[in-house]
C-alpha cells in the first residue's frame, strides 16, 4: 500500500539484472511497503492485512536473520560523510542572499499549488504535463533555498528543508508516473483514458532519480495467491 | 535519562492510605460528639456537673480515647505526606517525620492520662 | 486588513545560553475556526523561522505539541484562537527541562511509561486464533486507550512537580490501570505489586489538575483511584 516494493516477508527488493532481489536487513512494512496485495487504492480497514499478516512476517523474518547474523557487518568507514554533508550544505549556507521566496515555506507552498492544480481528481494529459513541467522548474530552485535559523540544537526548520528535499522528490516521480500512465486505474482518473487497460497497464509503477531525472520503470502486480485459487480481476461499478 | 537502577516498589504506602481514611471516618463520627456536648453547654441544657458526669463515664472515655487516636494518627499521616511533598533532602525529611513522631505521640500520652486520671 | 492576533511566546535559545524571554508577534486571522498551532506556523513560515515548537499531526492525535497557552496546558493543534485571552501567553508544559523555545525534554515522562511495562503479558498459552474479548470487556478500555500521551496531564499534577522523579504521574498511571483492566492480560498480580509503592502511586492526592488539563478529556484520577481499590481490595 505504500511505495516501497518487498516481499511477503518485508524484505526490500529491487529489480537486479538477474531479476527480483532482495536487499539483506533490509525491511519495509505498513503505510510504506508495497507487498503487492491491494488494487491500486488501498481500501479502509484493509491496513490490518499488513500489520497482521505482513507485519507478523515480518517479525519473524527479521527474527530469523538476528539468529544467524548476530552483529552488524563492518560499516564503509565513511558511510556518514554524506548525511552529514547533507545537513552542512543547508547550514553552512546560511549567509548567502536568497529573496523571500526562497524560503523553505514558501517552496513547499508552491510545490503543493502545482500538485493540487496539475494531478488533483480528473486528470488529462495536457494539464499534467505542464505540471510536470512547472514542478521540475521548481524542483530545480530547491537548491537555492536557504535557511533563516543556523542553531544547531532542535533545529526544526532543517527538518523542514530535508522533509521538502524528500516531498520534492516525491512530488516528481508522482507526477511523472502519472503522465505516463494513460488509462484510468484506483485514485488515477483521466478524462482522456477514462477506461481501465489490464493488458498494458496491469503493472506496479517503478521510479527513481538518476543524475536529477525522473527514470521509470515497472514491475508486474503479483496476482496469484499461494494456497487458494485466484479471482480475476473485474471492472468496478458501483 | 533511562533509569537503569532502578530501585523498584517500596511495597509501601498503602497502610498509610488506608489508615488516613480509617481515621477519617472515625473522625467523623467521633467529632460531633464534642461539638454536640459543647452546644448543650451553652444552651444550658447540660450544666458544670453534668458535664462532668458525661465526660467522666466509661464509655466517654473509651470513645474520647478512641477520638485521639485516630485524631493523631490522621494528622501524623497529613503532615508526613506534606514533609513528603515538600521537603525533597532525605536526611531532613527523615529528621522531620521523626521529630514530628515523638511530638504528637508525647501529645497524645499525656492527653490520655489526663483522660483515664480523672475521678482516680 | 484582517484581524490582528497578539501572541507572546517564550524563546529560548540554547546555543546563546541567554535567559529565557518572551517574544511578541501579531498573527493575522486567517480563516474561521483558527487553531493556535495555525498561529505558531504562520510565526514559522512567514515571521521567524527559528522559532521552535513540536508538532506533527495537527487534529490532536499525535499528542506533540502540549504546551502551556494562557497558563493551562493544552494541544496547541485543537485549541481555538477564538477563545484564548489576548495576547495569548505560549510557554513550554510547566516543570520541564527546555530544550528550545517551547520544545521540552520528554525523556524521564516517557521512561515513566516504560516502567509501567505498557504490553500485553500472557501465560497461558497462545490460542490457535486471536485472545478474544466481549464488546463489555472491551469498554472496559474506554477511557484509557484514547490517551496520546502528550503529558499535559502530569506536567500539570503538583505531585509530579515535588517529587516527579519517584511518582509516576497521571499519564503513567493511566496507562498502568488500561492493562490492569484489560480483560486478556494476566499479569495484574505483579502489576499491583509494582506500583504499590508510597512516592509510585499514592504521591496522587486527588488533586484533580489532571483531569482538568488533558485535552482528551480522560480522567486519570479515576484510573488511580481503581488501582488503589484493586489494591485495597486483595489486602482486605
Ligand atoms: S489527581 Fe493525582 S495525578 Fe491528578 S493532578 Fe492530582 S495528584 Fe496529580
Ligand atoms: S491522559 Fe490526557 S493529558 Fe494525559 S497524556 Fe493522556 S491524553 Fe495527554
Ligand atoms: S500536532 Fe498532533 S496532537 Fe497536536
Amino acid at each position: 500500500m505504500g511505495g516501497i516494493p518487498t516481499n511477503r516477508f518485508g524484505e526490500v527488493v529491487y529489480n537486479g539484472p538477474e531479476g527480483e532481489r532482495s536487499c539483506a536487513g533490509l525491511y519495509a512494512i505498513g503505510e510504506a511497503a508495497c507487498v503487492s496485495v491491494h488494487g491500486a487504492n488501498r481500501l479502509g480497514g484493509n491496513s490490518l492485512l499488513e500489520i497482521i499478516v505482513f507485519g507478523r512476517a515480518c517479525g519473524n523474518q527479521v527474527m530469523k536473520r538476528l539468529k544467524q547474523h548476530r552483529y552488524h557487518p563492518a560499516l564503509d568507514k565513511d558511510c556518514w560523510q554524506k548525511g552529514v554533508e547533507r545537513v552542512e550544505s543547508w547550514l553552512g549556507e546560511l549567509n548567502r542572499s536568497g529573496g523571500s521566496d526562497c524560503n523553505i515555506a514558501n517552496i513547499r507552498l508552491r510545490m503543493q499549488t502545482i500538485m493540487q492544480e496539475h494531478f488533483s481528481v480528473y486528470r488529462t494529459d495536457e494539464v499534467m504535463r505542464e505540471g510536470v513541467q512547472r514542478l521540475e522548474t521548481l524542483a530545480a530552485e530547491l537548491p537555492e533555498a536557504r535557511l533563516s535559523d543556523g542553531n544547531r540544537i532542535f533545529n526544526t526548520e532543517l527538518i523542514e528543508a530535508m522533509e521538502l528535499e524528500n516531498l520534492m522528490s516525491l512530488a516528481r516521480v508522482t507526477a511523472a508516473g502519472a503522465l505516463a500512465r494513460i488509462e484510468s486505474r484506483g485514485a488515477h482518473a483521466r478524462d482522456d483514458y477514462p477506461d481501465r487497460d489490464d493488458t498494458v497497464w496491469m503493472k506496479h509503477t517503478l521510479a527513481s532519480i538518476r543524475d536529477e531525472h525522473v527514470k521509470l520503470d515497472y514491475k508486474p502486480v503479483r496476482v496469484r495467491p499461494m494456497t487458494v485459487e485466484s479471482f480475476p480481476p473485474r471492472k468496478r461499478v458501483y | 535519562m533511562k533509569l537503569v537502577k532502578d530501585p523498584g516498589s517500596a511495597r509501601s504506602g498503602f497502610k498509610d492510605w488506608y489508615l488516613q481514611r480509617l481515621s477519617a471516618v472515625v473522625l467523623a463520627v467521633l467529632l460531633p460528639l464534642p461539638l454536640a456536648l459543647l452546644v448543650m453547654v451553652y444552651t444550658g441544657q447540660v450544666d458544670q456537673f453534668g458535664l462532668l458526669d458525661i465526660i467522666d463515664h466509661f464509655v466517654s472515655r473509651l470513645l474520647h480515647t478512641l477520638l485521639i487516636i485516630a485524631l493523631i494518627i490522621h494528622a501524623y499521616m497529613g503532615l508526613k505526606v506534606m514533609i513528603e511533598d515538600y521537603v525533597p533532602i532525605i536526611g531532613w525529611r527523615v529528621s522531620l517525620i521523626g521529630a514530628m513522631l515523638v511530638v504528637m505521640s508525647g501529645f497524645g500520652i499525656w492527653w490520655l492520662a489526663i483522660i483515664w486520671a480523672w475521678g482516680g | 486588513m484582517s484581524e490582528m492576533i497578539a501572541l507572546s511566546v517564550f524563546r529560548y535559545d540554547p546555543e546563546q545560553g541567554d535567559k529565557p524571554a518572551m517574544q511578541a508577534y501579531k498573527v493575522p486571522m486567517s480563516k474561521p475556526g483558527m487553531k493556535l498551532l495555525d498561529a505558531l506556523n504562520y510565526i514559522k513560515w512567514e515571521l521567524d523561522g527559528s522559532l521552535t515548537y513540536r508538532r506533527s499531526c495537527g487534529e490532536g492525535v499525535c499528542g506533540s505539541d502540549g504546551l502551556n497557552i494562557n497558563g493551562v496546558n493544552g494541544l496547541a493543534c485543537i485549541t481555538p484562537i477564538a477563545g484564548l485571552k489576548q495576547p495569548i501567553h505560549v510557554r513550554p508544559l510547566p516543570s520541564m527541562q527546555v530544550i528550545r523555545d517551547l520544545v521540552v525534554d520528554m525523556d524521564h515522562f516517557f521512561d515513566q511509561y516504560r516502567q509501567i511495562q505498557p504490553w500485553l503479558k500472557t501465560e497461558t498459552p497462545t490460542p490457535e486464533h486471536e485472545r478474544l474479548q466481549s464488546p463489555e470487556q472491551r469498554a472496559e478500555l474506554d477511557g484509557s486507550y484514547e490517551c496520546i500521551l502528550c503529558g499535559c496531564c502530569t506536567t500539570s499534577c503538583p505531585s509530579w512537580w515535588w517529587n516527579g522523579d519517584r511518582f509516576l504521574g497521571p499519564a503513567a498511571l493511566l496507562q498502568a490501570n488500561r492493562w490492569i483492566v484489560d480483560s486478556r492480560d494476566e499479569a495484574m498480580g505483579e502489576r499491583l505489586d509494582q506500583l504499590e509503592d508510597s512516592f509510585r502511586l499514592y504521591r496522587c492526592h486527588q488533586i484533580m489538575n489532571c483531569m482538568e488539563a488533558c485535552p482528551k478529556e480522560l480522567n486519570p484520577t479515576a484510573a488511580i483511584d481503581n488501582i488503589k481499590r484493586k489494591i485495597l481490595a486483595r489486602k482486605s
